[in-house]
This record gives C-alpha cells, structure tokens and sequence, in this order.
C-alpha cells in the first residue's frame, strides 16, 4: 500500500486512518483527503510540503496517510 | 461595557510580539478560574478609550482536547461581547485561514489580521483585502506586528467594531452532502456553529443538551455514520475547498522566489550530517550558558592550560558566584550582629538559605530560557528536533525532546520547565518525570569531587564518571517510556510545522525569556522556602542525625554505617553541594584527603557511594519544579520512591561487581 512513508514527490491524499482525534489534527495541518502534497525527504522523520508549509511527521503517522500518484 | 478584545492565533503566527507591541509594559498574568493555562492580559488605550487586551494561548486546532484548546475554545463561545483578533501566518497563509474560518464560524465580531505583511512583500506575494473581506464577511487588515506597520489601521477598525459602526456575520460554509444533516441538527440546537460540532462528533456539545435534545441528535448522527464512515473528514475537505477557492480568488504571486540558502541549510539538517550539526549547536550554547552562570566548564579549561588567575576571576564573577557570595555575607552581617536565639538560627540558616537557593537558580533559569526562545524564534529549533528525531523514537519520544534533555545537563530544574516546549501533554509529562535521572551539573561538581579523593586509580575515576553518564542516558530514556503508563502515552509522533528561518528578535526573545522566567521562579520559591525551613527544623532538633544512623543502616550492607555519612545523603536530598559541606561540618574539616583518610573506604564501597549519590533524587528545587508541571502528589512520591530504589540498586550491583574483581 502507497503510503506517505514509502513514496516520494507529489502525491494526493487518499485516505487518513486513525480516529477522530487524529484525522482532525492531520486536517489542521493540511492534510485531507483530496490535497495534494509533496514529499521531500523520506526520513525520519518524512518531511512534506503542503501548499506554503513544510511539515515534519513521524514514521507512524505517515504510515497512516495513504496516498495515490497526483497526475 | 467594557471593551475587550482578545487574540486568538495558531503557534508561529506572531501573536506574542503582537501582544508586546499593543501592551508595552501594562501586561500581567491572569489566573483563569479553574485553569492551569497561563493568560495574559493587559489594559491599554486607543484614541483614550480603554480596552482589555487578552492574549489566548496559541492552539493548533479546536479538535484536540489539551487545556489551552479548551479554554481558547470556550472563550470564543461563551465571550459575546469581545472582538476576536485573529492573527494569520502570512508565511503559511493556508493553513492560517483553515483556522481562521473555524473561528468565524464560531464568532462574527471578529477581525483578521494578516501578519508578517513583510515576509509577504519580500516574496512578491499580494493579497486582496477587499476579496477576503467579502467572501469571508469581517474586516481584513494587514499588519507587521515586527516592524510595527498597519497596527494603527488595525486597533482603528476594532474599535468600529466595538463601538458598533460596522456590521459583521458569521461565516456559513457549505457541507455539500452533510448540509441536510447539519441543517435538521441546527433546527434543534438553534445555532449553526454548535449544530456542525455536533456532526464532527465533539462530545462537549452533546452534553450540554437536554435529553429529548441529545435523544434526536444522536438519532441523526446515527443517520449519518451508516452512510458515511468518516463525516469529520467531509468537513475538513469541504473547509479546503473552501479556503483553496478563497486563496486562488485573492493572493497573486508576483515573483517566485528560488531555491536559496535556507533550502540548502534545510537539506543539510535533514541529511545523515544534521544530528552532528544540531549537537554541535546545542553543546556550544549549553557552554556558552553554563560558564557565564558559574564559570564551569570554562575554568577547568583555563587552569588546565596554565591560566590560573584567570579562571579565578571566571569563578569569582560568575553571576551564580556572586550571589551566593551575596547571601553569604548577608547571613554572616546578621550572624555577627545579633544575639544568638532561634529566630537568628531560623533566618540565617533557613529563610535566607531557602531565598539564596530560588536566587541561585535565577540567572541559569534566565539565561537558559533566553538562549531555548533565541533557538525557538529563529526556527531552529524544528529543524534540530527533525534531525534528532531518528533517535529519540527508539524510545518513543519525539526530536523535540533533546532539548529537556540537554537543559537537563545543565540543572533539572530549567530542564523540567524546558519540557514545556513539547507539543503533547503526555510527552511533556514524561519527560519532566525522568528528568532527575540526567545528571547536572551541581551533581558532577559532587561525584568529581568524592571519585577524585575516595577513588585513587584515575583509570578508575574517568571509569566510574563515563559509565555514569552513559547509564544515566540510558535510565532517562527508559524512564520516559515507562511512565507513559500512567500517561496512556508510550509513544509521541513528530507532527511540527516547520517556520521559516529568520533573525531572532531581541526584544522578543528577552520578554518571553522574563515572563517565562519570572512565573516560574515565583512557582517554585514558595515550595523551596517549605523545604529550606524543614530541613533546617530537621537539623535543629537533632532529627536529622537520627534520619542520617537509619539511612547509614540501609547502607550496612556496604559496611557504609558511618551516621555521618547518613546525614550528609539526607541533606543531599535537599541540595547536592551540601554533601560536600555536610560531610566537612560533621568532620569537622573541609580537607577531603583527612575525610577521606578517617572513613578509609574500599574501591567497592567509595564507588557504591558515588553511583547512589549520582542517581538518587537530585534537590528539593527539581522536586518544586516538577510538581508545578505535574500536579500530583501520588505520582511525585512514586517517581521519588523509584528514584531512590535505582540509586539503591545500582549501588548495590557495583558494590558486588568490583567486590568479586
């Protein structure tokens, strides 16, 4: 499975896993189903960029963010 | 009606140097009924109307359920009068007007403010005021609360607001399929704000409600969760689309600006090279911090390389030096000028000891605290904590924590408050609760001392002092992963923005360093006052001696059963350097080679006694400190009880070791 952990580049979000709680502090950070990001580094920790920001996140939570290829 | 308005931002947006620019001096802390949480206020004026400035604590987000979002959270629906200055990031814009939008969905007197108006020109960025303020129903202004422009502009349209000359609305947002749903919720509850929390599942809400209510809104939220398995996730994408619309309406990129030298400076913290940088970093300012506070190390580099006189000076006119030389002869005048009685005893060696104890910590306490916001306002300090968080996760801790860690070096009790700077409250909690297993600095000016005179190899000497160090790292880390238990917190994610580079601002950095500072210092004085008198109450009545023979029992094991040696460990409890002193008043020298000669220890036991000292519980200030994060006495007295079992066993298993060498 595609997950942020393991690819690199651009990418859009698929799906978050994880609970309530979770999803919305991803979602704060600009992390949502839809957006497209870009992976930069693959760590750890993995570090991207969303939009203006870059954001660093730990191995586990990147593992919980599945992701497809942005065309 | 008093006038009042209140900030409202997400950490990194500027807020605090907004807040210090609008209240200059005026600023106090208030202590919000019920609340742990840290508020500061201040009254100032504007055309010579008088207003409330409420600084709130800078929050991330509404979902999280930390105290500094709760109170956030229950300022801005409960206060209905305030206007809410919301401060954007303009270096991160769309992730400012995510937040931005769920406060005005929330509250329509409220004003945004775009800062960092600089940081916006130098990129070429444009923003159009009028399109924000139309799409989004409240007044718009840009400001840069560091150079100080467009403030005036700002407090001018708060006041229209507050005096009624302009009309604001609530922002409405479309939820696409969940609308339906939201609007049956909002038909009961009677405010569309509260009807969407209820549909993101905040169970506070629900609460409030009466039954027959709370009866129909789970009837529709159960709706809901059979056709959609995630209804948060709708919103916060539906929120995006929002805020995207909104931002290619109304921002133009002019220029773009290049891959530059923070690119590569980035790239460098984030190689193989970064944990070595950052170390180097964090090593160089702790020297720099702990040689203007007590000369140490600088002193022992100097006289090593022939400087005697001068290494003199460093000690003598270290700020610590000085105070203590301060104290000293403040007990010595009142000594020698009144008449001997208990209250003189009282006062010289309890009260003054206990203020020259807080006054001691001071200036480490301030310069520490101005050296992590010098790190933490240049934007530093994520990437040091992204560089050392490969290793901190071995333990389940994230990078962030090197920096507990390496204040801890230093004195546990900057280190525990330095834990403050963690994001989640459980990490926080953790680190502080093993802190004491970090050795400081008082504590290695004590175990030199004794391995120098009680241990005669130097092999030796070095030996014992590294393997304490190494397994004191190790104890720490173990620690923090241990008491996750009581935190339900075993394991802490990296989640950290990342700021851009800038120069640290001065004047900032000092005030945070001074508020920071001084609210602690006034925390902990009152239970190191508690602590001084006791122990002085204890020396008095002769307790402390009869403490001091149990304790030398403990240690029969060792053949340690000298009292004196009792007592000396109990006062250590209070404060490390008084093992030193201690042990010269009951032997009535303060040459260690006489000590030394009259106990006439054995290797096995001299290094018991060394490693005990090393790892039991550090100084009543750490014990102070500690209990002002965690608040609680159980938990305090259980860590106390672990500490003393470590110290004990470690002790004991290197008794035995060198015993059978």
């Amino acid at each position: 499975m595609k997950t942020l952990e393991n690819s690199f580049g651009r990418v859009r979000i698929k799906e978050i896993i994880g609970g309530r709680g979770f999803v919305c502090r991803l979602a704060d950070l600009g992390l949502a189903p839809g957006q497209v990001v870009e992976v930069l580094s693959n760590g750890p920790p993995v570090i991207i960029k969303v939009k203006d920001t870059k954001i660093a996140i730990g191995r586990g939570v990147a593992r919980k963010v599945i992701v497809e290829n942005a065309e | 009606m008093q006038n009042k308005i209140y900030l409202v931002a997400q950490p990194n947006s500027g807020k605090t140097t907004l807040f210090n620019l609008l209240a200059g001096e005026n600023c106090y802390v208030a202590n919000w009924p019920g609340k742990t949480v840290e508020v500061f206020q201040a009254k100032i004026q504007h055309h010579g109307k008088e207003i409330l400035l409420v600084d709130l604590p800078g929050i991330n987000s509404f979902k999280t359920l930390g105290r500094e979002e709760e109170l956030t959270k229950e300022f801005i629906l409960k206060e209905e009068e305030g206007v809410a200055v919301i401060i954007l990031n303009g270096e991160s814009l769309y992730r400012s007007l995510y937040f931005a939008i769920q406060v005005l969905e929330m509250k329509s007197r409220a004003i945004l403010a775009i800062n960092k108006s600089d940081y916006l020109d130098k990129k070429g960025v444009h923003v159009n005021l009028q399109v924000l303020k139309d799409r989004l129903g409240v007044e718009v202004v840009q400001i840069s609360a560091l150079k100080g422009s467009g403030i005036n502009q700002l407090m001018d349209r708060i006041m229209d607001i507050l005096e009624g000359r302009v009309k604001t609305k609530k922002l409405k947002i479309d939820y696409g399929a969940l609308e339906q749903y939201i609007v049956r919720v909002e038909q009961i509850l009677g405010d569309r704000s509260l009807a969407i929390k209820a549909v993101e599942g905040e169970e506070e809400i629900l609460a409030l409600l009466t039954e027959a209510q709370r009866s129909e809104v789970e009837k529709i939220k159960k709706e809901i969760s059979q056709k959609f398995a995630n209804p948060e996730e709708i919103i916060a994408v539906h929120r995006y689309k929002f805020v995207e619309e909104l931002l290619s309406s109304s921002v133009k990129e002019v220029r773009v600006a290049k891959a530059s030298f923070e690119e590569r400076l980035d790239n460098l913290f984030f190689s193989k090279l970064g944990g070595v940088l950052s170390i180097l970093i964090l090593f160089s300012t702790l020297f720099i911090a702990l040689s203007v506070n007590t000369g140490f190390p600088l002193n022992l580099i100097m006289r090593s390389i022939g400087y005697h006189a001068f290494a003199e000076i460093l000690e003598e006119y270290s700020l610590a030096g000085m105070i203590s030389m301060l104290f000293g002869s403040l007990s010595h005048f009142l000594d020698q000028n009144f008449p001997d009685s208990v209250l003189k005893d009282l006062l010289t060696n309890g009260i003054i000891a206990g203020i020259g104890a807080v006054a001691t910590f001071f200036p480490l306490v301030l310069i520490i605290n101005f050296f992590v916001s010098l790190i933490e306002d240049s934007g530093l300090m994520t990437r040091i904590a992204i560089s050392m968080d490969r290793f901190f996760a071995i333990f389940g801790l994230t990078g962030k924590s090197v920096f507990p860690f390496g204040v801890n070096l230093a004195c546990n009790v900057p280190g525990v408050m330095t834990s403050r700077i963690l994001e989640s409250d459980g990490e926080r909690l953790r680190v502080a609760l093993a802190s004491p297993f970090v050795i400081c600095q008082a504590r290695l000016l004590v175990i030199i001392l004794l391995a120098v005179f009680f241990l005669t190899p130097p092999l030796l000497q070095s030996g014992v002092i590294v393997s304490i160090y190494l397994l004191s790292t190790l104890i720490f880390l173990l620690a923090t992963k241990f008491y996750g238990k009581f935190f339900r917190e075993e394991k802490s994610e990296l989640l950290l923005e990342m700021p851009p580079y800038h120069f640290p601002s001065l004047r900032i950095a000092w005030w945070i360093t001074w508020t920071r500072s001084k609210s602690f210092i006034f925390k902990i004085a009152q239970f190191l006052l508690f602590f001084a008198i006791f122990a002085w109450l204890l020396e008095y009545f002769g307790i402390a001696e009869l403490i001091g023979a149990i304790i030398a029992r403990a240690f029969s094991p060792f053949g340690l059963e000298d009292p004196r040696i009792g007592f000396a460990l109990l006062m250590g409890f209070f404060a490390k350097e008084l093992i030193i002193s201690s042990l010269a008043v009951s032997f009535g020298t303060a040459d260690l080679v006489q000590i030394s000669s009259q106990l006439s220890l054995t290797i096995p036991q001299a290094t018991a006694l060394i490693i005990f000292i090393a790892f039991y519980t550090p100084c009543a200030a750490t014990i102070s400190a500690i209990y002002s994060e965690l608040r609680n006495y159980k938990l305090l007295l259980f860590s106390i009880a672990l500490q003393l079992m470590i110290a004990y066993s470690l002790a004991f298993l290197s008794f035995i070791f060198l015993s059978f060498l």
